[in-house]
């Protein structure tokens, strides 16, 4: 007989040998995030030192207040919030809408069409760089002021095919019958999507606004092109001027590197669940 | 069709065309975002890139056609080999690896273990760090000299490498930290291993197979769809590498001695330092047909060792 832990790879007493292996590889993920905290509370003198400080004495907190001094790292902050706050509303917008239309209608071509869509998820990101980069520019939009800020909003507001696909998945969930229901009460598309599916698709929509909230914070290469003004920078270009100027300031820099990675991870541990479920989404078939 | 003489309040249109055409209608009208944003995102910028780079483009002015001149230069050009060279060694070596680590942390993670979920976290929370933040770490911990890394490795009596600042050991350094960033990848793995039927570990126990014959024959062939996505994935991304090669390779010099010059920061450099747009456009091309290319010879395989589980 089968016992019901049958997909068990490490029965009985051999659990302590994975609980060794876990223990020794979890450390090594958290070490750097660890070290990045420790470095960023030491005074300079300590630093360089060997063997290495541990725990710093005195924790020198005032590293914080001086990153954020030399850096303008506030502003950053800031701006990279704003930034995310309208690329999450139009992802949010236009991928909804976008997956209604490939999942709760049925009309003539869609698969068809939704296969492309799907193949535009192979397509490098540098391939379209350079033109966009010159219509955007013919258009004024790079260079000062928030104006900036539109070549990396409005593609969100058309749609992103990875999300496209994760709210699709979604909404292919959603009993049918309601929508039917619904329809018979003289209700239009417009009103289902939004009386009906939005209010049922919590998960697909938080898991959309993390994923981009994190690809925006972390974006590089859409502000370095576009963002041509110190004071608009976001944190990561922000960061990375920062780590050019003083290279070896390094508790300031990790202190600089902890207010940008914190707020994500607190983020992060709160809605854990909701990040998982959406990778899960998009993984399988 | 006449036209419609009623003084309807609904359009008088919509209710002469046949249902199918109106569910058409409605359906392309909820994806026209999509629509008009793969015109002008992506239909226009593959087609004038494809245009530019027949082109002298240096944004002043207006380009100038040169005809192949651009892709003649590439390929005399020693540091486009460098850059793709770069980049398919180095895919190479991080696609297998993160294929085999993301897989076996998944399968590790999958047991019934108190403090699982803890351990789950632990190993995720790297692949949320922002790029910069990440790079900008590493580069401390790699510091050949006061470096965390090295300083372990004296302890155990290892010589340390100089890590990013050799070009030999600038390669294995970004390995480590791209490795460092599975988590996301991880996850695919473990929603896949909860898909599994119980029966078959079952089936497999009853015939009396150990756990590494059940990890062997049952866990990685019914992964291999998974394996198959992540492939795709991560050979586009490893192309596409460019934040943290950008940062710990000095503003993205690529340095030392180019060995960090991957295709995507060359890409980068000729666009937005050299202001070669023609000669960047030039590259991006390539770069798309090479992708095309890995995409098709993968899918084309894939019948050969992807298990759909029939």
């Amino acid at each position: 007989m089968a016992t019901n832990s049958a997909n068990d790879l490490f029965p009985g007493r051999r659990k302590i040998l994975l609980h060794g292996i876990l223990i020794c590889l979890s450390l090594a993920f958290l070490v750097p995030i660890i070290w990045m905290l420790i470095t960023s509370l030491k005074a300079n003198s300590q630093v360089f030192t060997w063997p290495p400080i541990f725990i710093p004495n005195p924790a020198l907190w005032g590293n914080y207040p001086q990153a954020l001094k030399v850096s303008n790292f506030g502003r950053y902050f800031f701006n990279t919030v704003f930034l995310s706050f309208w690329v999450i509303l139009g992802n949010l917008v236009s991928c909804s809408l976008v997956a209604y239309g490939f999942s709760r209608i049925e009309w003539k071509g869609r698969d068809v069409v939704f296969i492309i869509v799907l193949s535009t998820l192979i397509l490098p990101d540098q391939v379209t760089l350079v033109p966009l980069f010159i219509i955007f520019r013919k258009l004024n939009l790079v260079g000062g002021g928030y104006k900036g800020y539109l070549p990396l909003i409005l593609p969100a507001w058309f749609g992103r095919a990875y999300f496209i696909f994760m709210m699709r998945q979604f909404f292919l969930g959603i009993p049918k019958e309601l929508s039917d229901a619904a329809r018979i009460d003289g209700c239009s598309d417009l009103g289902i999507l939004w009386r009906i599916i939005l209010p049922l698709s919590k998960p697909a929509m938080i898991a959309v606004s993390l994923f981009t909230l994190i690809g925006t914070w972390s974006d590089f290469l859409g502000p370095l092109v576009y963002i041509r003004e110190p004071a608009y920078y976001t944190i990561s270009v922000g960061l990375s001027n920062f780590q050019n100027r003083y290279m070896t300031q390094w508790n300031q820099l990790m202190a600089a590197a902890a207010m940008m990675t914190v707020p994500v991870l607190v983020v992060f541990i709160f809605a854990q669940k909701q990040f998982v479920q959406g990778i899960s989404m998009t993984g399988l078939k | 069709m006449a036209a419609p003489t009623s003084v309807s309040v609904t359009t008088p249109i919509t209710r002469e065309l046949k249902p199918e055409t109106r569910k058409l209608l409605r359906g392309i009208a909820f994806i026209s975002p999509w629509i008009v944003g793969f015109l002008a995102f992506t239909i226009y910028p593959l087609l004038a890139s494809f245009y530019y780079s027949f082109t002298d483009f240096s944004l002043f002015g207006s380009p100038k056609w040169v005809a192949v001149n651009n892709y003649a230069k590439l390929f005399a050009d020693p540091k486009f080999y460098k850059s793709l060279g770069n980049t398919i060694i180095f895919s190479i070596f991080v696609v297998p690896a993160s294929i085999v680590l993301a897989m076996g942390l998944a399968v590790l993670l999958n047991n019934k273990l108190r403090g699982n979920s803890f351990y789950r976290t632990l190993i995720f929370m790297p692949s949320v760090v922002p790029a910069v933040a990440s790079a900008v770490v590493w580069i401390w911990i790699l510091n050949p000299q006061w470096g965390l890394l090295n300083g372990m490795l004296r302890l155990l009596n290892l010589p340390g490498p100089p890590w990013l600042s050799s070009p030999d050991w600038a390669k294995p350094a970004l390995l480590i930290v791209t490795l460092w960033m599975i988590g996301s990848d991880m996850v695919l793995y473990l929603a896949g291993l909860q898909e599994i039927p119980l029966d078959y570990y079952e089936a497999a126990e009853l015939d009396g197979a150990d756990s590494w014959q059940k990890t062997i024959y049952i866990i990685v062939p019914l992964l291999t769809p998974i394996v198959f996505f992540h492939l795709i994935n991560a050979f586009i991304w490893s192309f596409q590498y460019f934040s943290i090669p950008y940062i710990v390779s000095v503003q993205g010099s690529g340095q030392p001695a180019d060995s960090l010059l991957f295709y995507s920061l060359y890409l980068y450099q000729n666009a937005f330092a050299y202001l070669k747009m023609g000669y960047a456009s030039a590259m991006a091309w390539l770069l798309f047909l090479l992708v095309m290319a890995c995409t098709v010879v993968i899918l084309r395989t894939s019948k050969r060792w992807v298990n759909y589980g029939n």
